[in-house]
């Protein structure tokens, strides 16, 4: 939780994804009487400035001329209450998705109602499963669309959005069931909770949130339907029971089971094409569901990889796979898509049908011969975005970094906006970046409503929202340190508390949103030299888990470490790119003596003892369970010790190295450690740092020589299927102190880390335009070394004039 | 021999011509597969389905009986997953309780319970044949001269009392079902599903019968001609004039005996035998999950059909083989059957394994 040390520490969130119709040019209200008639303009270009109308008297020729809009309402941004509107309005949740390849919408009203009486699926039926739209869910569960577990959508908060796309295959008839798994938190209100269904742009129902306990399926007749991928949209409303506030919002979710959701159709419709191999491995892989792949004990491991990074370059999302022997009994037999990789005497790919109506892909290989061409079988079709550059220098819009609005409308709200600085990018000194926010908020929010601007966790302005609502505000210019920016990924955080009022009675309905921040908003980070300074996360950023390796003795050979490394294969791609490519290695402590380990002087029994399997007391000392930071400050280690507020009652050592301070030579080297350390930064040794952690895994990068090779060190209590799960959240998580040399994975699943705050160092010549620059990244790297080196320089300065002032001084010259 | 290289030998034989059809190692049968191989399961399910613990193979539907066939399967899988001990066990309760005759040949049938139990001392060719097959491929595997003896023996024994000439002109030799019994006033009785080209050429090749290489293929080349007119036949009448119907004793359909020269064809790589391309159109027409076990010869219309997975393994194995699109997979091997399909059913995995690495169960 080292991001969340704001006002609402332990509250994470995720802001409602970005407008229905982004393309779209927003309508922005700010009076009550504002049109709200669909007005909006389609523009090609999202950071298209939005239509603002000022007065209920505007003249709008635009907008009247625009009414012709081929599909959809506008989208809106409403600031003040309007007749007749209510936020279950789709139009009012909706957000774009991109990136995806939609089948037209339907052309005139889909007529669909909930209908209970409608019969079940066959029990050999496939379910078409629903599939987020990438990205528009958090594979946590936070505020507004996240998963809570694999394959269960939640949505939380007072309004929420799920954006899917079912795929059907050729031959399916527009009119189907649509079966929706359903079930609801016991805070939520069922007479003020429902969900708005929209098949392809066009309602298709309205389900009662009701259902509190277990999953109830709720299946609704709907017609439009398209062969191909239709869009499916959720769009919640709720309620709580007794609150309203920040804490009420998390409590009241719903979630959506989808490994029972979707369209059911007959196995045989599905085809053996590739079309129909995609439909069978979604319809298999929804709701968490293994995909397994059929192979002889011999297959090269890499072959399975490869073919595990085409399936999920296919799918866009991370499937499950199961490594199976052929004429294995454990073989699911009511698997819908399976994979066999079969050692042949020719290069052949083909789709077969398997056992239990499977549709398989047969991938036949001969011996030394690369894998064969999948590409007509698992054509890469659904990326995640890249992470947005933000280039320095030059102040940048929102919009440009993919987010052409923010809308937030639940009283605990999060909107994280990701983006990366250049692998060179470099300020450490007081230079000054700058948010000019473009904002307005809801009049009348109750007193104490809160907006925090965050940057990389760390808040840099904090606005109230509790007076001058209703309005876009004037542009608001947020200044703030550079150097709390990382080259690499970095974090801009939207974070919105607004009080319930009152908080102790449900919340009201609201007619209007509650926050907007427009794409216009602009992102300014000055531009530096080029220099880095090593970072383990930033390499880590770089890592592609095709070079991830498992050292033998961590079991290299074992179905486990197998599993992480198709795991790694498919889960780790590169964040940026990096000049060089990363490798990490795996090693057990077995293989230790493998870990570079720079000059820090660890041994292997540091390392141990950091890793050691701790047993759980019955009872929990008091001591261990309130660690202290010690209760004196005798060296710069116990004062990074108590920055750090970690427990060094357990550093025995210290007698020791007291004693030791009391003999002439350890006084000697006592003092002149000392001084090393305040020189340099880093204040605390990796030794002592290692003795006052404990985890399950540590990440190090300590060869200066070799940054790009990072080694993950295993302990005993570490699951390698966890490994690239922990270390993908670790490398996205910006708000981590950095540079980093180590990075220990506690047994609660967070990264502590350990810098040795290497020197920056310089990309480029020297010049008079980056000097100032460059001293100044020196100097706030360790400013006692700089300040030390300016004095040496001055003094050496002084040294000539003194000896000129000496030699030519007169013989019984008073001067 | 490395598994991928074994494979493309005998995918290489596959497509070559008579007689590298059968050939596929100087090893015969044995041991194909290593301990660790995940088909091993399946041959542990079958040992516990078929066989008791003294050796002996037990055809549950045929009054519990064993014969020379059950024998002589069981003798060759054992061979085929390098299992000693089952080896040695099968081994020796035939040679204690069907080496009766005279000669080298094996008594057809013992039965439970009845005094004594060996009431006919004919023999099953087919029986020899397969139990001859284990021995000498056994025996070249291990050094185990005892085994090359004994299986030389019994390949002599076939060669004096079951290999006779063909009454058809240019008809070769035929392999009679058993030494007694199968003459006719114009010629003799066959079972075309007890020509194993494999087996018999693998025999001839271990032993220096030369005979059984022959009456293979003088036996493919018989089927080839049934072929044109229908499916092979269970039962056949050889004469002068070429083969007939057998008589009305013998089953005129193309059934649980037919069915087996598909397969057996298969095993032996004979993709291209016109009796496999007419079994695979015939077996086409019906549910995979249900297949054919018994066919109108020559209409190919169906008569009979089974669960039983063991047929829907010949059936999917040679569809597979034969290369038609669509073909259904080989399912999992199963207890769920008796003695008869689970063989079938675990010879068809073992020729995919062996032979068809295109037709995994996937």
């Amino acid at each position: 939780m080292t991001r969340m040390r704001g006002l609402w520490v332990g509250l994470i969130g995720l802001a409602m994804p970005v407008g229905l119709w982004a393309q779209e040019a927003p309508l922005i209200s700010l009076v009550p009487d504002a049109p709200m008639a669909p007005m909006a303009q389609p523009l090609a270009e999202t950071s298209q400035p939005p239509l603002i109308v000022l007065t209920p008297e505007a003249t709008l020729p635009v907008a009247v001329a625009q009414t012709e809009v081929p599909k959809g309402p506008a989208p809106l941004i409403t600031l003040v209450p309007a007749a007749g509107m209510s936020l279950t309005d789709p139009t009012r949740l909706g957000a774009s998705p991109e990136g995806v390849v939609l089948a037209a919408a339907p052309e005139g009203t889909v007529q669909a109602a909930l209908v209970p009486t409608l019969p079940a699926p066959a029990a050999t039926d496939w379910m078409m499963p629903l599939i987020p739209v990438a990205g528009t869910a958090t594979p946590v569960t936070r505020i507004g669309a996240g998963m809570s577990q694999p394959g269960i959508l939640r949505l939380t908060g007072e309004v929420a959005e799920a954006q899917m796309t079912v795929t059907l295959p050729e031959g399916t008839p527009a009119s189907m069931i649509l079966t929706v798994a359903l079930r609801s938190s016991v805070n939520n209100l069922p007479e003020k909770s429902e969900i708005l269904v929209m098949v392809n742009d066009v309602k298709a129902g309205v389900i009662p949130l009701e259902s509190i306990g277990p999953f109830v399926d709720y299946r609704l007749a709907v017609n439009g339907l398209v062969p191909g991928a239709n869009r499916i949209q959720f769009l919640a409303r709720q309620a709580h029971r007794i609150f309203c506030g920040p804490e009420a919002s998390f409590g009241i979710w719903t979630e959506i089971d989808l490994g029972k959701s979707g369209i059911p159709v007959a196995p045989v419709l599905v085809p053996l094409t590739p079309s129909g191999l995609m439909i069978a491995l979604q319809a298999q892989t929804a709701g968490g569901g293994v995909v397994e792949v059929l192979a002889d004990a011999d297959t090269d491991a890499r072959m399975i990889r490869e073919v595990a990074r085409a399936l999920s370059d296919a799918l866009g999302y991370t499937p499950r796979l199961k490594v199976v022997p052929f004429y294995a009994p454990e073989m699911d037999l009511t698997a819908k898509a399976r994979v066999a990789i079969v050692a042949a005497v020719q290069d052949q790919v083909s789709i077969r049908r398997g056992t239990g109506e499977a549709a398989v892909l047969q991938i036949e290989y001969t011996a030394d011969a690369p894998l064969p061409d999948l590409s007509l079988f698992l054509p890469v079709q659904q990326i995640a975005p890249a992470i947005p550059v933000l280039k320095p220098g030059v102040a940048t819009p929102l919009a440009a970094l993919g987010v052409p609005q923010i809308i937030g409308n639940t009283h605990y709200f999060r909107r994280d906006v990701d983006f990366t600085l250049p692998d060179d990018w470099l300020l450490l000194a007081s230079q000054k970046a700058e948010f000019e926010i473009n904002y307005g908020f809801s009049e009348g929010l109750a007193e104490g409503g809160l907006l925090l601007i965050k940057v990389n966790g760390q808040t840099v302005r904090l606005l109230p929202l509790d007076r001058e609502g209703g309005k876009i505000l004037p542009p608001l210019k947020i200044s703030f340190l550079a150097s709390r920016l990382h080259p690499g990924l970095n974090t801009l955080t939207f974070e919105m508390a607004v009080p319930g009022d009152p908080a102790l009675m449900p919340c009201v309905s609201r007619e209007t949103d509650m926050l907007a921040v427009l794409g216009e908003s602009t992102l300014y980070v000055p531009a530096s030299p080029r220099m880095t300074q090593s970072d383990i996360a930033r390499s880590l950023t770089g890592l592609d888990g095709v070079d991830v390796t498992i050292h033998s003795a961590a079991g290299a050979e074992a179905a486990p470490a197998q599993a992480a490394i198709l795991d790694m294969e498919m889960q780790l791609r590169p964040l940026m790119s990096l000049p060089r490519r990363t490798s990490l290695h795996v090693v057990s402590m077995d293989d230790v003596g493998l870990i570079p380990m720079g000059d820090t002087r660890v041994s292997r029994n540091d390392l141990q003892s950091a890793l050691d399997p701790v047993p759980l007391p019955s009872v929990i000392p008091a001591v261990l369970a309130v660690p202290e930071p010690p209760k004196f400050r005798l060296s710069a280690e116990d004062l990074g010790a108590q920055a750090a507020g970690v427990n060094t009652d357990r550093d025995t050592s210290f007698l020791a190295t007291l004693a030791s301070t009391f003999t002439p030579g350890g006084w000697v080297a006592s003092t002149a450690t000392d001084g090393y350390r305040a020189a340099m930064p880093g204040s605390v040794s990796l030794k002592r740092w290692l003795a006052l952690h404990q985890g399950q895994a540590i990440l190090l990068q300590l060869d200066p020589a070799t940054p790009d090779d990072l080694w993950l060190l295993t302990g005993p209590d570490m699951n390698l299927a966890d490994i690239a799960p922990k270390l993908d959240a670790f490398r996205r998580d910006a708000s981590h102190a950095a540079p980093a040399q180590a990075a220990l994975l506690t047994r609660h699943g967070t990264w502590v880390t350990w810098s040795q705050n290497r020197a920056p160092k310089l990309l480029e010549s020297w010049s008079f335009g980056n000097l100032r620059t460059v001293l100044g990244n020196y100097a706030s790297w360790s400013p006692m070394l700089f300040t030390a080196l300016s004095l040496l320089f001055a003094l050496l300065s002084v040294f000539p004039a003194i000896v000129f002032v000496l030699v030519t001084r007169q013989a019984g010259s008073r001067t | 021999m490395n598994r991928r290289r074994f494979i493309g030998v005998v995918l290489g034989a596959a497509t070559a011509p008579w007689p590298a059809v059968a050939a596929r190692s100087p090893n015969g049968i044995a041991a194909l597969f290593a301990p660790d191989h995940p088909l091993q399961a399946a041959w542990t399910a079958w040992k516990t389905l078929c066989l008791l613990p003294e050796g002996r193979v037990v055809d549950g539907p045929q009054s519990a009986s064993s014969h020379s066939e059950g024998q002589g399967y069981a003798l060759t899988l054992a061979a085929a997953f390098d299992d000693p001990e089952a080896f040695e066990r099968i081994m020796d309760w035939t040679e204690a309780h069907l080496a009766v005759r005279d000669d080298a040949l094996l008594a057809w049938r013992w039965m439970p319970g009845e005094t004594p139990p060996v009431a006919d001392k004919n023999n099953a060719s087919d029986g020899d044949l397969f139990y001859a097959w284990a021995l000498a491929s056994v025996g070249a595997h291990h050094k185990r001269p005892d085994l090359t003896k004994r299986a030389t023996a019994i390949a002599r024994a076939l060669k004096a009392e079951c290999i006779v000439k063909s009454p058809a002109k240019g008809g070769g030799t035929l392999f009679l079902p058993g030494a007694v019994g199968f003459a006719t006033d114009a010629g003799f009785i066959v079972n075309p599903s007890y020509t194993m080209p494999r087996a018999m050429v693998d025999l001839a090749r271990a032993t220096g019968v030369r005979a059984l290489e022959d009456v293979a293929k003088n036996g493919v080349a018989l089927m080839a001609d049934m072929a044109q007119t229908g499916l092979i036949p269970d039962w056949a009448e050889i004469t002068a004039k070429g083969w007939q119907s057998a008589p009305q004793r013998f089953s005129p359909y193309a059934g649980y005996e037919s069915m087996r020269t598909s397969l057996f064809a298969a095993w032996s790589g004979d993709t291209a035998a016109p009796g496999l391309a007419r079994y695979v159109v015939a077996s086409a027409a019906g549910d995979p999950a249900n297949p054919a076990t018994r066919f109108d010869r020559t209409s190919g219309a169906v008569l009979e059909t089974s669960t039983h997975p063991g047929y829907q393994a010949v059936a999917a194995l040679v569809a597979c083989a034969a290369g038609r699109k669509g073909a259904p997979p080989i399912p999992p091997f199963s207890v769920d059957q008796p003695y008869y399909p689970a063989t079938l059913h675990l010879m068809s995995l073992i020729a995919q394994a062996e032979v068809y690495p295109q037709c995994m169960p996937v």
